[in-house]
């Protein structure tokens, strides 16, 4: 199986570079996007970097989750290996700074892997179907990205052999691993548990926004990119056919009128929701986001001035990355260009109104609504008709079963 | 290591994991990486400095990493270290003057094409995952035990599950690979054991092979019986350090990155392999032969299928422990007694071809 590398791919290693493609970092997305369907399908999936994480001991049996039967976990052995190879390093040496006009501190580019990579599952377990891997990478490919740091607009990717994927067959793998008589076999019991602010597909949404080119060099305009358009790190990275976009929507959404589209009234709510949104590299409270500071009175502890409560490490949070993955863009043809953004964004943070959100991003991106976007400030002078090519969210009232929405994530429309 | 040891080194502030990495002040008497090492886990009480002792910080590498990855010290002292263990005349040829008719030995050097992992049972280390090492020279190892494990599992995997619909077929081959492997146990991995797997996997085949053994050693359950094979450790040239970093679901940062020691790609070792006939001894010699060529081709494909495809890493489903499918032909041997003369073979391929070749009577 092969897979054409869209914008460059970040699977990062022991020196906090991606010079070379390490298969754990595509296993662990690729469990991602899994748990994020399973929970979709009413599914429990653990946090497998969390303190709850399977197996879960009750009495004499031990119980885990679909999302652990098909990755692995402690006692229990991943039902497939994945052989992953290819991928070449873009370019030499440090990260390049994009810094968008008006900030100080900007997004650091690190050089990421071009190319293709050749793919082989190998399975471990009488009872394993491809699909198990095949939809949700398919999903991945088609709709976010894989590998880490997609928020900065790694990990496009596309599948080559066209193969037609249907969801049943998801859906029909996951019965038999999940068999009672083979887990019987296995003397282990299926986990059920809640999913609580956990990655969900349902709470996700997807877009596709293109637009046109009048040159080549269309590119040395987009905001942050402007200043170091003559380094050839920059260069040698355009020469894989993406550009990375993501700080200049990002800087928009986050600092400029594009704030317009999140924030509410209540301005005192800022910072949280932003740290909830976008991100911080702040220590944060967990349950309300403020930054929190050393505790004077128990120097162990945080202090949360909103919570106004004195916090364990554990309940505070070291950094938040993005909700928000705003994608290279890559190109379709001569003269359109495509990018993606998307993302999980889950009901009931205090004081944001997702639906109000989501409803806003989604008219700006089709520029019909009250805000709008300053496309040529933000991608150049060289660019013109942008437009929402396709928007993606899962709509009960439509669409009242999970699976339908599935399969349509999975078929070829739309974008890309 | 006596407990003064761990008193005098005690790592009691940031400053003494940079000076034991690189063996300064009072490290100096150190000079053996794998002690600092050792001595590095006295900074793991230490919740402060436990991160800092297993890699540095983002500005500066120290501790563990250091001193396995970045600055190479580990693998330099590999290299001497390994030329005391042939010294010693652990990791060489095997003599094959003493062995029994229709023995063999494969022999080959092998470079790894992906890392590999071979967990370690030391109770304490400064993290959570060291690769497997000799106890004296401190050298990472693929054990024995480890090989025929793993290539016992693999012969399941390409040759028994094939046939599972063919009781007599998988008794038959079930009863081969106990002359080869001996008695079914030492595979708990299986969460109820080998036995029982074996069984459940082709149900109706298991009388078939009870009574197989019946005939043989006249019980039901094999007895404690040693398998026809014998394995070898192989030591590995290099050693590094290589980091998991599991996402955080609700920040989706990275939090506690689990470090692993690895025998990296392009590490060397040796594979060595003996097979003694002696459930066929006494039987004439062309049927003493076929037995033996069977054995041998079927375990061929077998170590084939564990170096190329499945590996032989304890954590194999990572991806880890495959090789390359191409050494020196030169360091390689493969030898029948009283059936063949030594042969060379560069690959899988070849190696197949001389088997052939000598089925065919075309011995030289
Ligand atoms: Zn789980
Ligand atoms: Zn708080």
């Amino acid at each position: 199986m092969k897979i054409k590398i869209i914008t460059p791919i970040w699977t990062g290693d022991i020196d906090l570079k991606s010079d070379w493609l390490h298969s754990t970092g595509i296993i662990g997305s690729l469990r991602w996007w899994t748990e994020a369907i399973l929970r979709g399908m009413r599914k429990f999936a653990c946090d497998p970097a969390g303190d709850e994480r399977c197996p879960k001991k009750i009495k004499d049996e031990m119980q885990y989750c679909p999302a652990c039967l098909i990755f692995g976990a402690t006692g229990i052995r991943r039902l497939f290996r994945l052989e992953i190879s290819g991928g070449e390093k873009i370019f030499d040496g440090g990260a390049i700074n994009i810094k968008p006009q008006q900030r100080n501190r900007g997004w650091y580019l690190g050089s990421g892997l071009k190319g293709e990579i050749d793919l082989n599952i190998i399975p471990l377990d009488r009872d394993f179907d491809e699909n198990l891997v095949l939809v949700p990478l398919a999903i991945a490919a088609k709709w976010g990205g894989i590998g880490a740091k997609t928020q900065h607009g790694y990990g496009v990717v596309e599948l080559i052999d066209k193969i037609e994927l249907r969801f049943e067959n998801f859906q029909g793998a996951l019965d038999k691993i999940l068999k009672s008589e083979r887990l019987r076999k296995l003397n282990i019991k299926e986990r059920n548990d809640t999913n609580d602010a956990l990655p969900n597909i349902k709470e996700m949404f997807f877009a596709k926004v293109q637009f046109e080119v009048q040159n080549n060099d269309w590119w040395k305009e987009v905001d942050g990119i402007k200043p170091v358009s003559n380094d050839q790190r920059l260069e040698k990275w355009i020469e894989t056919g993406s550009v990375p976009i993501s700080p200049a929507i990002k800087n928009w959404l986050r600092y400029d009128d594009g704030k317009n589209l999140w924030q509410d009234m209540d301005t005192n709510k800022k910072e949280r929701k932003e740290n909830w949104l976008f991100g911080t590299t702040d220590r944060v409270c967990s349950s309300c986001y403020e930054k929190v500071n050393q505790d004077r009175n128990n120097r162990r502890n945080f202090w949360c001035s909103n919570c106004r409560k004195s916090l364990k490490k554990e309940e505070t949070f070291e950094r938040v990355a993005s909700k928000i993955n705003v994608s290279c863009a890559y190109r379709i043809n001569n003269t359109t260009w495509e990018f993606r953004i998307w993302g999980w964004i889950p009901e009931g943070f205090q004081g944001f109104n997702r639906n109000n959100f989501l409803n806003n991003l989604k008219q700006a991106l089709d520029g019909n609504g009250t805000r709008t976007i300053p496309w040529t400030s933000l991608l150049g002078k060289f660019t013109k008709n942008h437009k929402l090519k396709v928007w993606r969210e899962f709509n009960p009232p439509n669409e009242s079963v999970i699976n339908n929405y599935l399969q349509s994530l999975l078929e070829d429309k739309g974008g890309s | 290591m006596s407990h003064d040891f761990y008193v005098d080194f005690r790592i009691q502030r940031k400053e003494d994991i940079d000076q034991l990495t690189s063996g300064s002040e009072k490290y100096k008497e150190l000079t053996d990486v794998l002690s600092r090492i050792m001595a590095l886990l006295s900074a793991f009480e230490k919740e402060e400095f436990r991160n800092y002792a297993k890699a540095g910080d983002r500005k500066k590498p120290s501790g563990l990493k250091s001193l396995i990855h970045s600055n190479g010290n580990y693998n330099d002292q590999l290299r001497y270290k390994l030329s005391e263990v042939k010294l010693l005349g652990i990791d060489l040829s095997i003599d094959i003057s003493e062995l029994p008719h229709g023995s063999w030995i494969i022999e080959f050097p092998i470079i790894l094409k992906k890392p590999f992992i071979s967990k370690d049972d030391v109770p304490l280390y400064i993290i959570e995952n060291p690769v497997r090492k000799d106890k004296v020279f401190g050298v990472p190892f693929t054990s024995s035990m480890a090989w025929k494990g793993n290539l016992r599992w693999t012969m399941m995997k390409s040759h028994l599950e094939p046939v599972v619909n063919d009781p007599s077929k998988f008794a038959e081959i079930r009863y081969q690979h106990t002359l080869l492997f001996g008695t079914e146990k030492g595979m708990e991995e299986m969460a109820k054991g080998w036995t029982k797997y074996l069984d459940d996997l082709c149900p109706n085949a298991k009388e078939a092979y009870r009574s197989k053994l019946k005939e043989r050693f006249g019980k039901d359950e094999a007895p404690s019986l040693t398998g026809m094979l014998y394995f070898y450790p192989t030591f590995w040239d290099r050693i590094d350090l290589e980091v998991i970093n599991p996402h955080d679901r609700k920040t989706k940062t990275g939090k506690n990155p689990i470090y692993y020691e690895v025998v990296p790609e392009g590490a060397k070792g040796f594979f060595r392999l003996v097979y003694l006939p002696f459930y066929y001894l006494g039987e004439p010699l062309p049927e003493l032969k076929n037995k033996v060529l069977k054995d041998l081709k079927d375990v061929i494909k077998g170590l084939e299928e564990m170096m190329l495809k499945y590996g032989f890493s304890a954590k194999k489903s990572s991806g880890y422990g495959v090789i390359e499918n191409n050494w020196d032909k030169t360091e390689s041997r493969l030898i029948i007694k009283e059936i063949s003369d030594a042969h060379k073979f560069g690959n899988f391929d070849e190696l197949k071809k001389v088997v052939d070749k000598i089925e065919g009577g075309t011995n030289e």
